[in-house]
């Protein structure tokens, strides 16, 4: 299989807005999307393959049999579908390694994680895939008066997290877990059991400064845990979160960044929550929950 | 080209995990930490997956992500500038388009292990916590997968296994693939002999002496001991140890004579194949050759 030869050339044309962004046209997302033609390849690209090519400031992604997304300069976002792939499939890939490259291109952070805010401070709750950052999330806004920031991935100029996707993405056990109705849910691939769930409790403002930093980890033990995260290894876990690290280390990111998040490791408070799973794929978020609580209290 | 690339290739449970601690500490430099094995990431890793396609493979599906695992593989396959090795579980399989889920077998060779599944039920039945009878009945299984689900965060792509009879057929009876495979029970019994033969083939050179103290170090004390000290991150959350006994002969104590019955009556040529039938297994299981 030659995947870049599996994008049908069934480009559509039109702006492409996202229902979820919350600040549309304002810095940092003042970006041109639109349906079109991407080009076949990159002129000069630092690294090729198959999937996607990349150079310092163009990014072309190719994902078989779903579209191809072509980002440059930090400005212009071109996505050629594949025929009879709906809007929401095609939002799915752009808000995730699209926006977070379009980012790096622009010279901003973007982490992987959900931020969110309370009396105008902002932490963000990172983490590994499935580590439990949106179901602790949604616990934190449901109990706790937090407001969301971003989920998926968190904007930032290393001061502030800028306002960003404003939807949680969950996955079906969690849906159930929580009993939400499918019905009033979205899916954005009927393939998949993932869904985006709108909330009310969004942030009002456009830019929050960052208070904190929580990284959550499942626990083998059978204890829940926390450990401060100080000196070096702040930056070790805050370029650990960054979105597509590899992509940003192929767009020479690594050094510039790693000046932003030194400054900004010096300034927050970060910390490392554990916690074990009580039975098979639960974990007890409202626990979780009460350590960050207790943390604003300070 | 030269394959740099070697895949360790077993059913799950057959000793895959104290392979990679015994390479480990034949190159690693430092004491042992087992939750740093010298870089042998699972052939389902997202991590690796990601790396190469450069999007969340969470937004595609288990078929989606079979038909671009060939690329992914040969991609890391180019990449390897030295010996390295590879976790796998999946069956060798082909994909419906015709092309071999682990990619180009020009690319890469396979250090198959291979242990006597009457030792891998009671293993496996731990490691997944289902009874002993689940655990035949899951060997058996010709469409057994591991991380096939579709409701939750799906931590690694999904692994077709098939059944272990299956497995074990479609990485030793395929003239496509070079294939060196080693029994658990020779890595324990005759360490040096068969722990040499592996690395020739995969085309590295130790001295016996190394070989040795490598061996010595992985012991299953000394591992459980480890494992004790910082829990192991491959253990499912409610097993109490990923390292069990480990002994060969632990199967005779763990099942009864229809359990032993069932699985030889299931897997019988591939058995004798492998040097698994004597006459005492038979005499245990109570069957005539």
């Amino acid at each position: 299989m030659t995947p870049q030869h599996d994008i049908s050339k069934q480009a559509e044309s039109g702006n492409i807005s996202i229902p979820f962004l919350s600040q549309k046209g304002n810095y940092p997302f003042n970006v041109d999307i639109k349906y079109g033609s991407v080009p076949d390849y990159l002129e000069t690209p630092i690294e090729q393959n198959p999937f996607f090519e990349i150079s310092t400031n163009e990014f072309l992604l190719k994902i078989p049999e779903i579209a191809a997304f072509y980002v440059t300069n930090g400005e212009q976002i071109i996505v050629e579908k594949t025929k009879n792939r709906n809007h929401n499939e095609i939002l799915l890939f752009l808000m995730d390694s699209v926006f977070a490259v379009l980012m790096h291109q622009k010279g901003l952070l973007s982490f992987r994680g959900t931020a969110l805010e309370k009396d105008g401070k902002g932490i963000l709750l990172g983490g590994s895939g499935g580590a439990g950052k949106s179901t602790l999330a949604r616990e934190l806004m449901s109990h706790n008066n937090f407001n969301l920031i971003s989920d998926g991935h968190v904007f930032s100029d290393g001061k502030s997290f800028f306002s960003g996707f404003q939807m949680l993405t969950l996955w079906q056990d969690i849906v159930e877990y929580y009993s939400y109705g499918l019905k009033s849910l979205i899916r954005p691939r009927t393939k998949l059991n993932k869904f985006w769930v709108e909330t009310n409790k969004l942030t009002k403002k456009e830019e929050t400064e960052i208070s904190a930093v929580y990284h959550l980890t499942q626990n083998k033990k059978q204890e829940y845990a926390t450990m401060d995260i100080t000196g070096a290894q702040k930056l070790k876990y805050l370029w650990n979160n960054t979105s597509y690290r590899r992509l940003a280390e192929l767009m020479e990111r690594k050094k510039k960044n790693f000046g932003v998040l030194a400054q900004l490791a010096g300034k927050i408070n970060m910390k490392e929550l554990a916690f074990y799973p009580k039975v098979e794929k639960e974990m007890d978020p409202g626990k979780l929950a009460r350590i960050i609580i207790n943390d604003f209290k300070k | 080209m030269t394959k740099k690339l070697v895949w360790l290739s077993s059913y799950p449970k057959s000793g895959n995990t104290w392979l990679r601690i015994i390479i480990s500490n034949l190159l690693g430099e430092k004491e042992l930490d087992i939750n740093d094995l010298e870089a042998m990431p699972i052939a389902s890793s997202r991590y690796v997956f990601e790396f190469y396609c450069g999007f969340n493979s969470t937004n595609i599906t288990h078929d989606e992500a079979d038909q671009m695992r060939p690329v992914v593989n040969d991609l890391f396959a180019k990449d390897c500038e030295e010996i390295t090795f590879r976790k796998n579980h999946d069956a060798f399989q082909y994909l419906e388009n015709g092309q071999p889920l682990h990619g180009n077998p020009e690319f890469y060779k396979t250090i198959y292990i291979i242990r006597n599944p009457l030792s891998i039920v009671a293993s496996l039945a731990n490691h997944n916590q289902v009874s002993l009878d689940r655990a035949i009945e899951q060997m058996n299984k010709e469409d057994y997968s591991l991380s096939k689900t579709t409701r939750k965060h799906p931590g690694q792509l999904r692994q077709k296994l098939f059944s272990w009879r299956s497995h074990v057929k479609s990485w030793n009876e395929n003239n496509e693939l070079e294939v060196q495979t080693i029994r658990y029970e020779d890595i324990f019994y005759q360490p040096l002999e068969t722990l040499k033969k592996a690395f020739t083939f995969a085309g590295l050179d130790f001295t016996d002496k190394k070989i040795l103290d490598a061996y010595d170090k992985s012991n299953f004390n000394e591992i459980k001991q480890k494992e004790k000290q910082s829990v192991f991150n491959e253990k499912p959350p409610n097993v109490a140890s990923f390292f069990r006994k480990g002994q060969p002969n632990s199967w005779k104590e763990e099942l009864t004579q229809a359990q032993a019955q069932k699985v030889i009556e299931s897997n019988y040529e591939l058995m004798e194949n492998f040097g698994y039938i004597t006459p005492e297994v038979l005499s245990f299981a109570g069957l005539k050759k």
